[in-house]
């Protein structure tokens, strides 16, 4: 009884003819696409717990003065618990601002503070007013992470001989991990490149990263290390992980669970980078329109404006709040949202943070790289 | 074999397969390949991801699916959308010449067309591309629940429209679950 059905659909589908696509055009818009994402949306990372509130504080520099790095260090600190944003070698947080003297590649921001890169590769601590260089790091391909509620970054270092997974903690002003057990002189550290080394996350005292081994999980405190995904290939195999919840990237898209094995597929999303929520209850993927998703596939509502071509979540607040980046077309600055989980409701938080290859954001890579 | 040749080879092979699925979804042939070219687009740009290039397919179809359910969502195309004109079904005038094969398909079309779009995916997933339950949820990123009530549901939409032509589809609780 069902063939009539079949019969049918068969039929009617087979009435139709369809040309075959313009191979370019595909090509230029997957490309396209990349680029964007790769400029445009947190790849993965996570950025630093921060509560959307307007704290106004006295700006550090006078506006056109660039100090140099010795005499950028100011007596106060940059709040680290506000939005924060970089353009050029200023360094955004709410209301207050430094010049940090080189041009920031990429940051994260901490409970304790920022770490940024400059152009170099030199990775810089701003802790308590005071910018010290902390490390090194491949650029343009710089690649910061960091946690929510955490004074720890890490990074791929580029200083020895074979690449090496650095951890920092800026409360203490040290290095607490440096591990090239498993890493080769021939390992690149992009995400998209074949075998390389690259540090998915950190979540809590676990660092994620990609090594010989595959993915793994190292404890900071002991080194103790476990293999998550011996299978896993590059970067973008793990998405994230927050509170112990993977966010991995297979064939159908994000999958989200305990472990490899136990993950799910996240119905409906098949972006390959995003942001899980500090208690891993919802995930935003690297969606053209902002989305979020509760982990059962559920579609939590943002009313971002309608005048954005495009926006995307690049950071989580709090387990209740999301900031978005939101433009209204290709060539516009860059506005920075705060969106409500619970009511959907978006406000403006920076009108016009800055445009293309100008802003950076707290998501521990180059926008536009 | 260059990323481009891959996928190259992957439009040439499967993208006549995947316009007519997608048609059957969408009932209009200009969409259709609009949402074919989307979802290629998203099957290039997520190919380095893909451990297994034999799954692409899978990727495509996927992106097929929920993009098409989401087009409609956001565009209330199903309320827009143009359709043709319907004569009354199992509560009116037959339509002119109902007995006939060809106006029964016609009006089984027309009937599909008129379902909701998560209903019309998963019969064309299940009826069409003939893939499995589980198959069927990878691809419209639903539980295999909800395969089966929109499935069920869907026939049992379709067997209302055909009014006494009902027995041409299946029975709701013979609807194969693989």
């Amino acid at each position: 009884m069902t063939e009539k059905l079949r019969d049918l659909l068969h039929d009617r589908a087979a009435d139709v003819d369809f040309p075959t696509p313009d191979l370019d055009v595909l090509v230029r818009a997957g490309d396209q696409r990349v680029r964007r994402r790769r400029g445009l949306v947190a790849v993965g990372s996570v950025a630093a717990l921060a509560v959307a509130a307007a704290l106004v504080l006295p700006t550090l520099d006078n506006a056109g003065d660039s100090p140099d790095a010795a005499t950028a260090t100011g007596s106060d600190a940059l709040p680290t618990d506000v939005v924060s944003w970089a353009n050029g070698s200023v360094l955004h947080a709410g209301d207050a601002q430094v010049d940090l003297g080189f041009e920031v590649l990429a940051f994260v921001q901490t409970t304790a503070g920022y770490v940024a890169v400059d152009p170099d590769g030199v990775v810089h601590s701003v802790v308590d007013g005071a910018i010290s260089a902390i490390g090194h790091t491949a650029v343009p391909s710089a690649h910061l992470v960091t946690d929510h509620d955490s004074t720890l970054v890490g990074w791929l270092s580029d200083e020895g001989d074979v690449p090496a997974f650095v951890v920092h903690d800026l409360a203490l002003g040290s290095g607490v991990l440096e591990d090239s057990s498993a890493t080769t002189a021939a390992m690149g550290g992009l995400a998209d490149e074949r075998d390389p080394a690259y540090f998915y996350a950190l979540d809590g005292d676990t660092a994620y990263w990609r090594d010989e081994r595959g993915a793994v999980a190292v404890d900071i405190t002991n080194s103790e290390v476990s293999v998550i995904d011996a299978e896993a290939r590059n970067g973008f195999d793990l998405v994230d992980v927050q509170d112990g919840v993977f966010a991995f990237y297979g064939d159908q898209g994000v999958e989200v669970g305990g472990s490899r094995e136990s993950a799910r597929p996240l119905p409906g999303v098949m972006e390959s980078s995003g942001v899980l929520s500090p208690l891993a209850t919802m995930y935003a993927p690297d969606a053209e329109l902002a989305r979020v998703e509760g982990l059962d596939g559920t579609p939590v509502p943002l009313m971002v404006p309608a005048d954005y071509f495009f926006s995307t979540v690049y950071e989580w607040s709090d387990d209740q709040t999301v900031r978005v980046i939101a433009l209204q077309d290709e060539d516009a600055s860059a506005d920075l949202l705060t969106c409500s989980i619970s009511t959907g409701a978006c406000e403006l938080l920076v009108d016009g943070a800055g445009g293309q290859g100008e802003l950076q954001l707290p998501v521990g890579e180059r926008l536009g790289g | 074999m260059t990323r481009r040749d891959e996928f190259a080879e992957f439009v040439t092979g499967r993208s006549g397969a995947l316009h007519r699925a997608a048609y059957l979804m969408v009932g209009d042939q200009a969409l259709a390949q609009d949402l074919v070219q989307e979802a290629l687009v998203k099957t290039y740009a997520a190919w380095p991801r893909l451990r297994d290039k034999g799954n692409a397919e899978a990727y495509c179809r996927k992106a097929i699916t929920t993009t098409a359910i989401s087009w409609f969502r956001r565009k209330s195309w199903s309320h827009e959308r143009p359709t043709e004109p319907l004569p009354t079904g199992a509560t009116g005038l037959d339509p002119v010449g109902h007995d006939d094969a060809v106006t029964q398909s016609q009006w089984l079309w027309v009937g599909l067309q008129q379902l909701p779009p998560r209903q019309r995916a998963a019969i064309v997933l299940r009826y069409y591309e003939d893939l499995t339950e589980v198959q069927t949820a990878e691809a419209m990123g639903c539980a295999v629940g909800t395969v089966k009530s929109q499935v069920s549901a869907g026939i049992a939409k379709l067997r209302e429209h055909l009014g006494d032509d009902a027995d041409l589809l299946p029975l709701t609780d013979l609807v194969v679950n693989r």
